[in-house]
């Protein structure tokens, strides 16, 4: 007995435990790396990233592998920033990407479901397009955005030495979670992940809550987008499409911490701290770009390889 | 009565050659350059790390797995390669490392996908995050040039009969790739255990040695690539190989169109590489803007994953 | 009020599901429907669930609650009819507690957008209380007993007070089937329970014992049509298996047409010797223990064709495939030619060994589709015809024409493209043709047309008279009767009876007793 319940400690507390780890080694080296105002740029700096982790939620929840969400993010950007170059409206600058965004997601959702095809294929091939379109939007350079104002300032400015979009993204981190605990829909959508052969039994529409879940990712994908192309002022087809790996790291190691065994919100936001911390930390002693990509490559395996370990939902 | 089907049957197997022939006319016809030696060069050329890359993974792909890192395995086996290069090693063995390295990574998808049972198209994703790490840790993100002695890249340039080595090493990696895959037990065993490795397991074949030996080959035929490229040039990138993903996969996905239809088959590889070489060769020349190969692959792409729907083996599914 | 179905005729190609059957299910009543596979007992619950319909030209009527009906076209509609379903596999979402799955199953009650988690947990006690089930709602059903799930399911199939008013019928199908044999009685009870609220209830189960203790009524099928109906209390078990024997199967004595070649041509080709005749065991076990399996022990010899029947839960589905390798073994011997088998068993060493198996599941485990008749063929033996393209041609040319496999000439035909017969011939060949000492079949004519039965089994008696050893398994288990000399029949895992020919204590019947209670 006692063996279990120390197994369930350490499962539900290994994340933070770790994170703290790396608070406390990184701190160490330097004070001003724990300042509120340090630890929220760290933040700031990867929002894209963040808001397609949210994303990566829904398509992870039910089971399902989207390999179209970075190129999603990077058609978003590309679309907000022609828009501004065609001189269109705020409003328009940040509505119709997220519509397209949650098209194409939708578009990803309706073949997986209907046609019966493996989501990896079909995220692939859809992706891959958007990319292609991208390069057709920004005809190979990179296009500039410069305005709405309101834009720029959301995503690059803080409020009492807090990012605005940090704020934003912790927000809605506690709708999603809300959504994913409280919600019927959201639970139906954990009952689809965990086997959807059996949720169809119980009656659930698995058909609509799998495109459902297809299409607010591409939605959060295309936030994405949007958040960076606010930060950077720029865009270009082949940013942002580096950002999916991080993103569904983050996801799948929220199953170590809080809830474990099941993909959750909190887990996901402490993840995504580490994440964080821990590349811009090695970057504060001097490891170079690759740790950060080397670093996200053994997370993801590692995290799948855990996830496999204390899963309590089939893995594909 | 059954010569008229078995004709019929020749036509709508190789149906992607008829569309070949076709664009090739059409090519002829549309502009007077096209026939010339120095395009028809341009346009092979052009296609041989498309093609060596394609090799790899329709073998993948045979075998019921999906290997997204072979662009970044590429990159990585180059700049490796070239990073020994710049510490002293001599040309041969500069070449020799990135054949290795290329086995070395395609053992390490293996033993993730194989072994540490990981969905191969997620292995693969985070395995290509490493190979780019790798490479950017080589010379800090710096590309690295002038590694090999003119003596040794004039070699990889010189022609035989008209066509540079490493087209002549394309072709030699599609026949030995083609000769295993339909002619070999192995081949069988590989097709087996990729369409169903309940079935293959009960057939007493080792499906998990099979797989993992397909991820070691296609790391195998990449090193290949990336000894030739390397080869050529003398020089390493770090941005090489990602952009290599998209028309492989979409040559790959048109090989069950043509020769053994329902699988992924070499010919069928060999044929779509030249059409759409040919394809976006014409296109090229007619003056179409340079996104039009991105977007036609991506077209071609959800084409076949919609015509084919469920028969568009991959991933593990089985 | 009772359901009536009348005169329900369910015709799929080739096969009468159901044949002017008729049906009532007094209220209050836990009426049983037997019969052995095929006979047409799911037949009738999808007719009742709207998932399979009656043939247009019959004269189908069902009655509910006064209200006629032709045909229940949807699930929906079997519903709003009144009909309520348990199902073998419940619809419990694994890791969710049991209060969320019956929220899952009838809609969370919801305050605004929110969950109202307290009106769940009240539903759920309620739910419990009013079946009496012992648990708390907040129970994960990863830890619900077999038993327990299937109580939850049948509670949430009927719904609290209000919602049992519009329930004309449940309908558990094979519902028991899940439950360990010792856990049944509770759940049983508990349909009685149901019963007593003045529900009709029908029990679609293979468990004779359940039926003499806790049903009324019963009704047998054969062969889609009712061959019995009446009260339990008139009959017993042995007159329950009478009427559920399957009618002799003509083909099992049928000699098939001469061909031109014989098997021993092929072996000849392949350079094979049949095995040797021996009154040593070939292929024995002591003492097995696996899952099913509790202490088994028999063995076969050289030229024998052993049956091995047995109920559903007795082990018989998991045998085949512990002889096979595709099955661990936990304990106890297992010896080919007097040699012991590795602990560590692949089909791959049984193959080496000489123990061929043919699997049952043809879609699944027989065959691949997507390859050539050719290559599944030749699957297991791939590496001797590595550049012999002549022997590949002459070896397929031999196979299609011994095991009489349709169309000739298709060796490069997709294997998913023959008919079911035609590809069990060929998964014949594929495990004949190596010539091995020992050939385990488990269900060699499931789904496979007269004519190619007859092949089948005919193939089945040269082989044996070639001495090598047979041990067959089937879901129609009468049929060994005719081609076995001597059959073991198991129960809960260990060897309980042996039938021989030789004693005159192999017949359908006797067959029939040990597999249907």
């Amino acid at each position: 007995m006692n063996e279990s319940k120390l197994k369930t400690f350490i499962s539900t507390f290994s994340l933070p435990l770790v994170l703290l780890i790396v608070i406390v080694v990184f701190g160490s080296v330097s004070p001003q790396f724990l300042s509120v105002s340090n630890i929220s740029n760290m933040f700031l700096g990867s929002m894209a990233s963040a808001f397609l982790a949210y994303g990566g939620i829904f398509i992870l929840v039910t089971n399902e592998f989207d390999l179209s969400l970075g190129y999603n993010l990077c058609l978003a950007m590309c679309t907000a920033a022609f828009l501004g170059t065609i001189g269109a409206p705020g409003a328009i600058i940040l509505g119709i990407p997220l519509l397209l965004g949650a098209f194409y997601g939708f578009l990803n959702g309706l073949i997986v479901v209907r046609q019966k095809i493996s989501s990896f294929i079909v995220t692939l091939a859809i992706g891959l397009t958007l990319s292609g379109i991208a390069q057709v939007i920004t005809g190979g350079g990179n296009l500039y955005l410069t305005y709405p104002d309101w834009l720029l300032y959301i995503t690059r400015k803080s409020i009492f030495n807090v990012g605005i979009l940090v704020i934003i993204w912790l927000v809605l981190g506690a709708i999603l979670h809300f959504f994913l605990t409280q919600v019927p829909v959201g639970r139906q959508m954990f009952a689809v992940g965990n086997s959807e052969h059996t949720a169809f039994l119980a009656g659930i529409k698995t058909a609509k809550i799998r495109i459902l879940a297809f299409t607010l990712a591409g939605f959060f994908s295309a936030l994405g987008g949007i958040v960076m192309v606010g930060q950077l002022g720029s865009a270009c087809s082949s940013y942002g499409v580096s950002l999916l790996l991080p993103a569904y790291a983050v996801v799948f190691l929220s199953k170590a911490s809080y809830k474990p065994g099941y993909i959750n919100v909190p887990g996901v936001v402490t993840s995504m701290a580490l994440i964080i911390l821990g590349t811009k930390g090695l970057e504060l002693i001097g490891a170079a770009t690759w740790c950060e990509y080397m670093f996200q490559g053994v997370a993801l395996m590692f995290a799948m390889w855990l996830s496999a370990k204390t899963s309590r939902t089939p893995i594909r | 009565m059954i010569k008229r089907i078995r004709n019929y049957r020749l036509f709508s197997d190789y149906i992607l050659l008829w569309v070949f022939v076709a664009l090739v006319l059409v090519g002829i016809v549309s502009k007077n350059v096209f026939l010339s030696a120095s395009n028809i060069n341009a346009l092979i050329t052009g296609r041989v790390s498309v093609g060596m890359i394609a090799v790899a993974m329709t073998i993948c792909m045979a075998a019921g797995e999906m290997d997204i890192s072979l662009g970044y395995m590429l990159g990585s086996c180059i700049m490796v390669a070239a990073w020994t290069g710049s510490k002293g090693a001599a040309p041969g063995v500069v070449l020799l490392v990135a054949f290795l390295a290329g086995i070395v990574y395609g053992s390490m998808n293996g033993f993730f996908a194989i072994v540490l049972k990981i969905p191969s198209t997620i292995v693969t994703l985070g395995s290509g995050m490493i190979f780019y790490a790798i490479s950017m840790w080589t010379n800090n993100s710096k590309s690295i040039t002038g590694i090999l002695p003119k003596a040794v890249t004039t070699l990889f340039k010189t022609k035989v009969l008209n066509l540079l080595p490493s087209v002549w090493a394309m072709l030699l990696l599609f026949l030995f790739a083609y000769w295993m895959l339909e002619h070999t037990p192995f081949g069988k065993h590989i097709y087996a255990v990729g369409f169903s490795q309940r079935v293959a397991h009960l057939a007493g074949i080792r499906t998990k040695l099979v797989k993992f030996l397909s991820f070691t080959i296609c790391g195998a035929i990449v090193g290949v690539a990336a000894m030739f490229t390397l080869g050529q040039s003398g020089n390493a990138y770090v941005i090489t190989g990602p952009g290599y993903l998209m028309p492989c996969l979409a040559v790959v996905f048109l090989s069950i169109t043509t020769h053994r239809v329902g699988r992924y088959n070499m010919v069928g590889s060999f044929i779509a590489l030249f059409a759409l070489g040919v394809a976006y060769n014409i296109a090229g020349l007619l003056g179409a803007p340079f996104w039009f190969e991105n977007i036609a692959n991506g077209i071609i792409l959800v084409g076949v994953v919609l015509m084919n729907g469920a028969d568009s083996r991959s991933a593990h599914r089985g | 009020m009772a359901v009536v179905v009348k005169n329900v005729s369910v015709t799929f190609p080739g096969v009468k599901a159901l044949e002017n059957a008729s049906f009532t299910f007094q209220e209050g009543r836990i009426h049983a429907v037997l019969g052995a596979n095929g006979s047409g007992k799911s037949t009738l619950v999808k007719v009742l669930t709207g998932i399979y319909h009656p043939d247009k030209d019959s004269q189908t009527e069902i009655f509910f609650d006064g209200h006629v009906v032709n045909d229940i076209h949807s699930p929906n509609e079997a519903y709003d009819l009144g009909a309520r379903v348990v199902h073998q596999e419940s619809p419990l979402i694994y890791s969710f507690s049991v209060e969320e799955c019956i929220a899952l199953f009838k809609g969370y009650p919801t305050k605004g957008v929110r969950v109202d988690w307290k009106k769940v947990r009240q539903y759920a006690q309620k739910l419990l209380n009013l079946y009496h089930i012992n648990i708390s709602p907040d129970t994960l059903t990863d830890n619900l007993s077999a038993a327990d799930r299937n109580m939850v399911a049948m509670a949430m199939a009927m719904g609290d007070e209000t919602e049992t008013k519009a329930t004309r019928i449940l309908i558990l199908d094979e519902a028991d089937a899940s439950i360990p044999e010792a856990e049944t009685g509770e759940f049983l009870e508990h349909v009685r329970h149901v019963a007593n609220m003045g529900i009709p209830v029908l029990m679609v189960t293979h468990r004779m014992k359940e039926v003499i203790e806790f049903c009324d009524d019963v009704t047998i099928l054969n062969g889609g049509r009712v061959v019995y109906s009446g009260l339990k209390t008139d009959i017993d078990e042995d007159f329950i298996v009478s009427k559920m024997i399957r009618q002799t199967d003509e083909t099992l004595h049928a000699h098939a047409k001469e061909t031109g070649h014989s098997i021993l041509e092929l072996w000849e080709l392949l350079e094979r010797t049949p095995p040797g005749a021996d009154d040593k065991p070939v292929l024995s076990v002591k003492n097995l223990t696996a899952k099913r399996l509790n202490g088994l022990s028999f063995s076969v010899k050289p030229g024998e064709i052993l049956g091995v029947i047995g109920n559903p839960d007795s082990g018989v589905k998991e045998l085949p495939q512990v002889l096979g390798g595709d099955l661990e073994i936990v304990s106890g011997e297992y010896f080919v030619s007097g040699k012991t088998m590795p602990k560590k068993l692949t089909p791959g060493k049984c193959f080496k060994a000489g123990v061929n198996v043919l699997p049952c599941d043809r879609p699944i485990r027989g065959g691949i589709m997507s390859c050539t008749l050719c290559e599944n063929v030749l699957m297991p033996t791939q590496k001797e015809f590595w550049n012999k393209g002549k022997l590949v041609r002459r070896t397929m040319d031999l196979c299609i024409d011994i095991f009489d496999v349709q169309p000739r000439d298709s060796s490069n035909m997709l294997f998913g493209k023959f008919s079911g017969g035609n590809q069990q011939k060929a998964i014949m060949a594929k495990w004949i043709s190596p010539c091995p000492k020992v050939l385990v079949l488990d269900d060699p004519t499931y789904g496979v047309d007269p004519a190619s039965r007859i092949r089948i089994f005919t193939a089945m008696r040269e082989a044996a008279a070639s001495n090598i050893a047979l041990i067959v398994f089937s879901t129609e288990p009468e049929q060994l009767a005719g081609i076995c000399s001597h059959v073991i029949a198991l129960h809960e895992g260990q060897v309980v009876a042996e039938l021989k020919e030789s004693e005159g204590t192999l017949n359908r019947n006797t067959i029939a007793k040990w597999c249907y209670t």
